[in-house]
């Protein structure tokens, strides 16, 4: 049995409404697994990062294990780039310290596994949007998070692009043996880069699914059967 | 090229009117402007306009340092945070209206015929503007960005140098050329009302002379040192902050 990287048991999460969006769920993540959270836009899948990232708590922690001493990388739907800062800089920012000349030294070898290695002193308004993004997976994976959450960071681009830039997160994740939560509402996505999904659904939102991605047969089939209209 | 153009016959009319002005009135009233050049150069040489220009020009950059950080630190801070902000918005409005003269002639009394009431001074009346500009910046921060910082656990020193300043740079560039100005005005009247040197102890002295061509003269030496400075410090240091837009 892998070792187990997160687990997370939450009694659901209200808004200052009053207005629950999460009912009561249990999560845990193996250590190194890519896991896909699937479900449709507005149902909480953020929410349930933003908890997981530690940016927002819970109504209640039932249990929890998440890695917060540790360090968590975090991919988001924009790439979020300092436009003050360089290609290097921006990487750099993941680091909590100030940069050493190890730091920076690794921070260009970041940028060549993504490709940019030319690009090290150049600003984001210099940069394509894909280019952009290259550099915000670079910052995640920096500094080799014991959680890497991504919350939708491909859906705003063209099909090509997003396929590129799935390859290359499939490419780093394996060769970094990272544990990734990866958030998204297409399914064609989640099947591709998960090992496992997991599907949200139901008012307040809870866990209506979750299974390995090799029986993605029963994944489409319980998908499609929960959203008659699959949001696009 | 037209620009440049237009910018000379602008100017040129200015002098042009004051040079036929001159001619017209009596010379005392209205020195032309080789008169005024002639006592620049001879109040250069055989004066002591640099002596007192240079005495300003530190009292001038002490009170802008002095004025420019203390407000930048409570603009930011009131910017960022609604307790604080509640606790000294009336204070700040207050501290706007209050009269420059009330507070010269405050310090003077409370502090002391110094250097330290007359930059106090300069500083109080600067101070408020400052944080107006910064207490806008703060409040426009980008929350995207700053969750970033957030994510990444960034020490609050790093977050404030990497992500939080760079926002607010175009707010202080604002309140420092703003600033610059307003502070050697401010600081003429400390130094008439109490020192017995600087530009302002100098104007009163020839001004109970009559001496209008000195009068001019000091003043536009030291108009020249102000531009010096906004060419040769403030435009390259906002081209520097500014080099990653597009």
């Amino acid at each position: 049995m892998a070792q187990v990287s997160v687990s997370l048991h939450i009694s659901g999460k209200s808004f200052v409404s009053g207005e629950q969006i999460l009912a009561p769920l249990q999560l845990s993540v193996a250590t190194g697994e890519f896991l896909c959270v699937l479900g449709p836009s507005g149902c909480g899948k953020s929410t349930l990062l933003n908890i997981l990232a530690g940016l927002t708590p819970p109504d209640d922690f039932i249990s929890h294990d998440i890695p917060s001493q540790h360090h968590i990388g975090y991919v988001f739907q924009e790439p979020r780039l300092m436009p003050w800062l360089t290609a290097i800089g921006n990487i750099l920012l993941a680091q909590n310290t100030p940069p050493s000349p190890h730091h920076i030294q690794k921070a260009h070898r970041w940028l060549a596994h993504v490709g940019l290695k030319d690009k090290a002193s150049h600003y984001p308004y210099q940069l394509s949007g894909g280019q952009q993004r290259r550099v915000a997976l670079a910052r995640a994976f920096f500094n080799h998070p014991s959680l890497l959450l991504m919350d939708e960071p491909f859906t705003s681009l063209d099909a090509a692009l997003a396929r590129q830039l799935q390859e290359l997160t499939l490419a780093l994740w394996q060769k970094n043996h990272t544990t990734i939560v990866f958030v998204t509402h297409q399914l064609e996505e989640a099947l591709l880069l998960g090992q496992r999904v997991i599907l949200l659904g139901g008012n307040p939102t809870g866990i209506i699914h979750d299974q390995k991605t090799h029986h993605s047969k029963e994944i489409r089939q319980r998908y499609h059967e929960v959203y008659a209209h699959p949001p696009s | 090229m037209t620009n440049t153009l237009w910018r000379i016959l602008g100017f040129g009319s200015f002098i042009l009117l004051w040079w036929s002005a001159a001619l017209w009135l009596n010379d005392d009233i209205l020195p032309s402007p080789p008169a005024v050049m002639h006592t620049i150069i001879h109040h250069t040489l055989h004066g002591e306009l640099i002596h007192h220009s240079l005495v300003t020009m530190g009292r001038v950059i002490i009170s802008f340092i002095i004025a420019m950080s203390v407000g930048s630190a409570i603009g930011i801070l009131m910017g960022r945070n609604t307790i604080i902000n509640s606790a000294f918005d009336d204070l700040l409005i207050l501290a706007l209206n209050m009269p420059a003269l009330v507070t010269i002639i405050l310090c003077y009394i409370w502090v002391g015929l110094n250097d330290s009431a007359a930059i106090l001074a300069v500083a109080i009346n600067k101070i408020p503007l400052v944080v107006i500009n910064l207490r806008e910046g703060a409040r426009a921060l980008n929350k995207d960005l700053l969750e970033v910082g957030a994510v990444y656990r960034l020490s609050s020193i790093r977050i404030l140098r990497l992500i939080i300043l760079p926002q607010l740079y175009p707010y202080m560039m604002a309140a420092a050329r703003s600033g610059l100005s307003l502070i050697w005005k401010i600081v003429l009247v400390v130094e008439l009302l109490g020192r017995s040197d600087g530009i302002g102890f100098q104007l009163h002295h020839f001004f109970q002379f009559f001496d209008i061509a000195a009068i001019l003269a000091y003043s536009f030496a030291f108009i020249f040192f102000i531009i010096l400075i906004e060419a040769f410090l403030l435009r390259p240091l906002e081209t520097h902050i500014n080099r990653w837009r597009k």
